[in-house]
């Protein structure tokens, strides 16, 4: 999902995608909530994913023209996985709090890095070995956790990274 | 699905609510690293994505409004100048 496209092809993979994911029985896919610019330069979408177990994926996405270019592409994003501490009344996860427990995020809050396990440290591209993290899309996180769901391999082995010690 | 489509007054809209929330302002969010430091990271992501396109927005709307009104003196210049050799008596009364 990082190549250069406009809104309307854009919406119309995503949807795709999401409607060809193999999910298991636990997991449900909340709406995607869309927000385009108007006119629709550029857009911004939000994805959960519900597990039982008071889980949870949220994806974000935020796609801009690029320096000059007709299409759009990625420039910010934050895919998290973690436990549910807030819900809707229907039950399904929202965002939650700074200081939630955290499995596993990707973002670009202030740079472009991974929280693992724990909500500090950030730690960028130099701390993590065999992942591009910028390389990284949203299907691809979706995939992973749902592997690592499904075998119970560390989210270590399902996304194949190697935290460097120092 | 939902779908709120944004324009520049929804934009500001969000920007200022962040700012009410977070008691700052954006200026603050983007520049200090103590203001960054007490705001959850997706809250910062959005609130930056809501600023830059708020910006973005900006300038099209000048830009659009800029080459409308060139083009509108333009067209009152060609008008006048039509009406004042076509039926110069008409205009000039």
């Amino acid at each position: 999902m990082t190549e250069s496209l406009d809104y309307f092809s854009f919406r119309r993979s995503f949807e795709t995608s999401l409607s060809r994911l193999k999910l298991p029985a636990d997991c449900t896919i909340q709406e995607p909530t869309w927000e385009p610019i108007d006119p629709p330069l550029g857009w911004m979408v939000t994805v959960f994913f519900d597990f039982t177990g008071r889980m949870h994926i949220r994806l974000w996405e935020n796609y801009d023209k690029f320096a000059g270019l007709q299409m759009s592409r990625r420039v910010s994003w934050s895919y998290h996985y973690g436990q549910t501490t807030v819900t809707d009344a229907a039950g399904r996860a929202m965002q939650g709090a700074a200081n939630d427990p955290v499995d596993l995020r990707i973002d670009t809050c202030s740079g472009l890095h991974m929280h693992y396990q724990k909500q500090q440290p950030h730690l960028g591209q130099s701390d993590i070995s065999g992942l591009a993290l910028a390389d990284i899309t949203a299907f691809d996180f979706v995939r992973a956790v749902l592997r690592h769901r499904k075998t119970g391999k560390p989210l270590t082995k399902t996304f194949g990274f190697k935290i460097e010690t120092k | 699905m939902p779908t709120n489509v944004l324009n520049l007054n929804d934009l500001d809209n969000l920007v200022r609510s962040f700012e009410r929330t977070y008691n700052t302002t954006s200026v603050a969010m983007l520049q200090s690293k103590s203001v960054r430091s007490r705001i959850p990271e997706h809250d910062l992501l959005r609130w930056e994505a809501y600023v830059h396109h708020r910006a973005r927005l900006r300038e099209l709307s000048q830009h659009t409004h800029s080459k409308y009104l060139s083009h509108v003196e333009q067209r009152h210049s060609d008008s006048e100048k039509h009406r004042a050799s076509s039926d110069p008596v008409a205009y000039a009364a």
